[in-house]
């Protein structure tokens, strides 16, 4: 039998499991003992890598669509011909910005860095990520608060915390090894404190629940940091050596009284003063968010808002402290660093000459193939492909039709294209229903490369199987169409992941997320190794669980953190007497995978898995409109659309207020085209609907 | 004797039990002695072993690999013991057992995790791992 | 108070088992004609040398200690004096009871084709005995025959395979356990018995046996009057129980064997009866579940067999796992079949009027026990909205107060 230590490409925990194989299957799969992050244990879709590609695989020849809408199978030759001839035409007919990509935070650091290339640089495409829909809040936040898009904390911070707040976050659902990390706390008196309009999962376990009103969360957290400083619960050290705009803000939240903040949550005077106290009486507060404040029309604002009350009180860059962000997917750090989208390289505008010049030279390539503008947005890019100005678009490994916001404004832009690549391990995803190309390419157990986890963590994919006849990587189809392309010698040094990923440590030299002390070998059968970890100070490092700001410098040219804070919007979708519910949604069960690409053919999760869509509906609604258990409810999105949902009945949702889990196709037919002004990340969670009773 | 508690109404389907059983086995094969599937109105149902009084996968075993131990109460396998004749899968009214997916050799039944205990009591993974405090270690 | 309990397999061994968890006092007497405990289902791996004669045994190393159980082995009864309540033995001894438990099992039964009874190379396929004959044949016979490919018949030739012979099947039915197994399901086995190199003849008995002056069979004549080559035949076509030295004890015997009701007992209240030795459902399973019911019966515990459901097997040979339930060959027009194949598993549910009638597992039997009791106890799965043969539990989970599932008929 044969061990392979790999790393879990689900969620962003990165979890490290140990494979063992005989005779080119996998006969068990053990989660790494030790391992930093899930020490011996694992959820149960990081268990089932194994059943990936058992039941359903698609050939491993790609597909060109024939002009009588039938597929043929070509060589893999062939299809680099064809996709790099289609690329360039179509950027001669109509420019280079009339073909886009959308990547995804499910590749290696080495593929979207190398799609980043051919696209971003060689093609001078547009592409984004669909970290977009998931983490950009998080980055534009990190970018303005602390000066780069690096979050401080390490997992190890929820065992250490005294008061550990969850903002629009549910582990107990959406990251079950994080919250394991919370269950082996042993700090004496510790709270678990949840925010979140519905009593999630995660709020049924918490010492305390604040079930505020929908979309009333950016409200709730300046009324909290009103009443820290009228209460002045604050550390005066910390904001004095270590912030900025604090006096700013000081008279900004002045108007955010007790009384406005709760009559627009819901909550009580008391609920809300308990809250205050709670934070106040804290030794390490820590505060975690994800979906439910990234996903919205103010995130920035809001996420800002809770980085705001940690640096008031203190609660940053200490042990069991912080402002945190939960990342998604599992290599969203590091598609946010390394895939050449928003920022180069390793970070660093595409408009400064010193990083151009670093850049150029690292990929010995003239410094005018370098990408000169972030990309344009996810929105935009659908938005272009609807106005008739893209023409191309090539997506790996993500499936917009089922996830993207408002998701028949994707089947329509579908429709539209002259080129459109599919790179997936599954043909049956629905965004490859109207691809003029598809690309099978292998699961992440015949893959290598390196994801970066949620606190800063690398850690190696390694092969755990070897790969059949045909079968290419990621990593390979995308080089196959850049040589197609005539990228010549631009792709020199780009040869295999291992050469891409000794190029992307030259970028980070000097950057904060500097990882230039790692090598390709010390990443294998290791506990991963945190950002930063540059060359030469890999003694001072060596900690495995370390955090940043530590010594209270954040990366802003003053050193200093700032208090960024807007005036509460007023909301751009209110629910209206034709569209009187709101449909909030998430995750809705552990083991199916977002759209459940992944996950179908897992046994363990089918036999769990609800058939068809469905949402949750308060009892009391529910009888108001004559709707019982299980029975099936049309409802009428304000986007103009509607889908049948099967109801299920809970106190745990608030009246007026549905939740619908997102692995059916129904729930993002509904979302809107609503974005966050600065992250361009979808509004997902409040959707004004009506719905009726389906006889 | 110990039995676990399933507290159906607490069960959200997460399947941490049933990767805490896999996890804890360290099988030769990625087979749970547990499961959770959904009934036809969605519900999630644990089924676990229950070690049952008159259990029938003991009555139906003829190799004796199949025992109730009379002093813990918990019905004990042993794989050496084992003929792999199947017959305890098909006896056991709860469809609980099944053979491991390789080499269809083993039967995967639960021993309460005894082998995690330092005294050979229950110490059943499932339970310890479960965030919904849905299963518990109760004495009956 | 003294128990006797003849027979010392899985009524028997049983038997004595709960006797002694209700009655920690009386003295209980086993009186067996094996020398030792062992299981009759697992000879073929006694016989292919998978297993020693340690690992047959089911029960525990130190059983007569354990149940403090005196224990006479190697003993034959040959009488039964009711009047007296004493057991008559080989040799002339008595041994009296106060309360008796017959659990004697069956033996091979010879079926009436000529020559086979005076033929001197034919063995059963039943005891440890018979492995011992068995295994001496593997070394010098080089045509073996096996008349029937039931389960029985199959353990043999599997056991042989084990040891390096490759034996010839006949069977009277179209395909190997038919009894079990639809044509289907057999083929799998058949093939993979033919890759093996085991021959096989269907839809044909055998005849004939032609004997040599020695009274050696030399060869086989079918009854289509093909002619095999022959040196041993190994008889697996049922069994019939062991009663002969009930005759003249007066206990009721009936068509089949010896007759007991739901509790155990006889037409003499003071002798109970259990498994084989009924001759109505000679399987593993029924035999355990009788001797514990009618020891309980025996000790004052009320308890009456309801489990009939008899027609029910599992099967592994060739490592291909398979279960049958119920009614697998149905001809009822009414009833519906359903069949699911992957290339790894074949499944096949039989239902009607909302009831499953019967169902073939091969390949993959996980979780198939529920099939048993859904099939058994007639239970109406037409609420269940799921795929026939994702049927589990969860439709009918119930618990008692002490944990323990149950269905709520």
């Amino acid at each position: 039998m044969n061990k392979v230590q790999s790393t879990c490409n689900y969620c962003a925990l990165d979890c490290n499991l140990d494979f063992y194989t005989e005779g080119g299957q996998i006969i068990k799969t053990v989660p790494t003992k030790g391992y930093p992050v899930n020490d011996g244990f694992c959820c149960i879709k990081g268990l089932s890598l194994d059943k990936q590609q058992k039941t359903v695989k698609p050939n491993s020849l790609p597909k060109i669509r024939r002009t009588d809408g039938s597929f043929q199978e070509v060589s893999w030759e062939e299809g680099f011909r064809h996709v790099a001839d289609k690329l360039k035409e179509i950027q001669e007919q109509y420019g280079p910005e009339s073909v886009a990509g959308i990547s995804t935070g499910q590749l290696t650091l080495e593929e979207f860095a190398l799609f980043g290339h051919v696209m971003r640089n060689y093609l001078k495409a547009n592409v984004d990520g669909n970290t977009r829909l998931c983490m950009a809040t998080a980055v534009v936040a990190h970018k303005q608060s602390y000066g780069f898009d690096a979050p401080g904390f390490t997992l190890k911070d929820l065992e250490l915390s005294d008061r550990i707040i969850f903002i629009g976050a549910n582990p107990v659902v959406a990251h079950p090894i994080l919250w394991g990390r919370v269950k082996n706390n042993q700090v004496e008196d510790h709270k678990v404190i949840v925010i979140d309009p519905r009593k999630s999962e995660t709020a049924m376990n918490a010492d305390y629940w604040y079930g505020l009103k929908w979309r009333s969360d950016l409200l709730l957290l300046y009324t909290i940091a009103g009443q820290l400083i009228e209460k002045d619960y604050l550390d005066h050290q910390f904001i004095e050596e270590h912030t900025e705009k604090f006096e700013e803000f000081r008279e900004f939240v002045k108007p955010y009284t007790l009384e406005r903040g709760t009559e627009g949550t819901g909550l009580s005077r008391e609920q809300i003063l308990e809250l205050v106290e709670l934070i106040h009486s804290g030794k390490r507060v820590s505060f975690w968010w994800t979906m439910g404040v990234n996903q919205g029309y103010e995130a920035v604002r809001t996420a800002q808002a809770i980085i705001n009350l940690a640096l008031m009180t203190g609660n940053i860059g200490k042990p069991g402290t912080g402002a945190n962000s939960i990342t998604g997917q599992c290599n969203a750090m590091g598609s946010r660093a390394y895939s050449n989208t928003a920022v180069f390289f390793g970070g660093g505008d595409f408009t400064n000459p010193a990083r151009r010049e670093r850049i150029a030279q690292v990929l010995n390539v003239p410094e005018s193939m370098l990408a000169e503008k972030p990309t344009k947005t996810y929105n935009q890019i659908i938005e272009g492909i609807n106005a008739g100005e893209i023409k191309g678009l090539w997506i790996l490994c993500t499936n917009p039709r089922h996830s993207w916001t408002n998701n028949e404004t994707f089947a329509q832009a579908a429709k539209k294209l002259e080129l459109f690549v599919v790179q997936d391990i599954y043909d049956t995803i629905e965004s490859a229903e109207d691809c003029t190309v598809f690309f099978p390419v292998v699961p992440g157990i015949k893959k290598e490369g390196t994801y970066i986890n949620l606190e800063r963590r690398l850690s190696a994919m390694r092969p755990v199987l070897a790969r059949g006849e045909n079968e290419i990587s990621d990593y390979e189809a995308i080089l196959g169409v850049g040589k197609a392309l005539g990228m010549g010698d631009a792709l020199k040094g780009w040869e295999t992941p291992r050469d891409c990923f000794n190029l992307m440590r030259e970028c980070s030299r000097n950057m904060p997320c500097d990882i230039t002390g790692i090598t390709w070998e010390a990443l294998e059968n290791s506990h991963g190794i945190q950002w930063p970890y540059p060359e030469g100070k890999e003694e001072e490092n060596k900690e495995e669980q370390r955090r940043l700001y530590t010594d209270g410098n954040f990366f802003t040219p003053s050193k200093k953190a700032q208090f960024m804070f807007e005036e509460v919007r007023e909301n751009p979708l209110p629910v209206t007497e034709e569209y009187p519910y709101v449909f909030n949604t998430g995750r809705g069960s552990v083991g199916q995978w977002h759209t459940q690409s992944r996950t179908k053919e897992v046994k363990f999760v089918e036999d769990v898995s609800v058939k068809k869509a469905y949402l949750y509906m308060n009892p009391k609604l529910a009888s108001e409109n004559g709707i019982g258990e299980n029975e099936q409810i049309r409802v009428f999105s304000i986007n103009g659309q509607e889908a049948v949902f099967m109801a299920k009945l809970t106190e745990n949702v608030r009246y007026g207020e549905l939740f619908a889990p997102i692995h059916y196709i129904e729930c993002n037919k509904l979302t809107p085209s609503l974005y966050d002004t600065y992250s361009k990340e979808p509004s997902y969670k409040a959707t004004p609907v009506r719905f009726e009773k389906v006889f | 004797m110990y039995r676990i508690k399933i507290d159906r109404g607490r069960c959200i389907g997460c399947l941490t039990c049933v990767t805490a059983c896999v996890v804890s086995h360290e099988n030769q094969s990625g087979d749970a002695r547990n499961r959770v599937t959904i009934d036809s109105e969605t519900r999630p149902a644990p089924i676990f072993c229950r070690h049952c009084e008159r259990p029938e996968c003991v009555y139906t075993c003829m190799t004796g690999a199949m025992k109730k131990n009379p002093v813990t109460g918990y019905v004990e396998y042993d794989k050496e013991q084992c003929a792999s004749c199947y017959m305890c899968i098909m006896s056991c009214p709860y469809g609980i057992l099944k053979h491991d997916s390789v080499k269809k050799t083993e039967i995967m039944k639960c021993n309460m995790c005894v082998h995690r205990s330092e005294d050979g009591s229950a110490k059943p993974m499932c339970v310890e791992k479960c965030p919904m405090k849905a299963i518990t270690v109760e004495e009956v | 108070m003294r128990y006797v309990v003849l027979g010392s397999s899985a009524a028997g061994i049983n038997g004595v088992r709960e006797l002694r968890r209700l009655d920690k006092e009386a003295e209980i007497i086993l009186i067996s004609k094996d020398e030792s405990i062992y299981s009759r289902c697992i000879l073929h791996h006694y016989l292919g040398g998978e297993r020693d004669k340690d690992r047959l045994s089911f029960a525990e190393k130190d059983f007569e200690k354990l149940y403090h159980v005196l224990w006479m082995k190697g003993r034959t009864c040959v009488g039964l004096k009711r009047e007296d309540k004493k057991v008559l033995l080989d040799g002339g001894e008595e041994v009296s009871y106060d309360k008796l438990l017959i659990a004697t099992g069956s033996h091979t039964f010879i079926p009436p084709v000529k020559n086979l009874k005076e033929a001197e190379n034919v063995a059963g396929f039943r005891n440890i005995e018979d492995m011992e004959v068995l295994k001496k044949a593997a070394g010098t016979a080089k045509h073996i025959v096996v008349m029937g490919a039931g389960l029985v018949g199959l353990d043999c030739a599997s056991g042989f395979l084990d040891l390096g012979v490759s034996v010839t099947l006949v069977e009277m039915a179209g395909w190997l356990l038919s009894r079990q197994l639809d044509q289907r399901a057999a083929k799998t086995y058949q093939e993979a018995f033919e890759k093996r190199g085991v021959s096989q003849y269907y839809g044909v008995g055998i005849g004939e046996a032609v004997l040599d002056e020695n009274r050696q069979i030399r060869e086989i004549i079918l009854t289509d009057g093909k002619r095999l080559p022959c040196d041993f035949v190994v008889v697996t076509a049922g069994v019939r129980p062991n009663v002969e030295f009930l005759k003249d004890s007066g206990i009721e015997l009936g068509r089949f064997g010896l007759v007991y009701d739901e509790t155990g007992k006889t037409s003499d209240g003071c002798i109970y009866g259990a498994g084989d030795v009924s001759g109505t459902s000679p399987i593993w399973p029924v035999a355990v579940k009788e001797g514990i019911i009618a020891a309980g019966s025996m000790a004052g515990e009320k308890r009456a067999m309801t489990d009939f459901f008899a027609s029910k097997a599992t099967m592994n040979f060739l490592g291909i796992p398979s279960m049958s339930l119920g009614d697998v060959n149905t001809e009822d027009p009414d009833a519906k079949t359903e069949i699911m194949e992957t290339g790894e598993s074949y499944k096949k549910i039989i239902h009607k009027n909302g009831k499953i009638i019967g169902a073939v597992l091969q390949g993959d039997l996980a979780y198939g026990g529920i099939l048993q009791q859904l099939i058994a106890r007639k239970i109406d799965i037409s609420k269940v909205k799921k795929p026939v043969f994702d049927i589990d539990y969860s439709d009918f989970f119930h618990m008692k107060d002490n944990f323990e599932f149950y269905y709520d008929e």
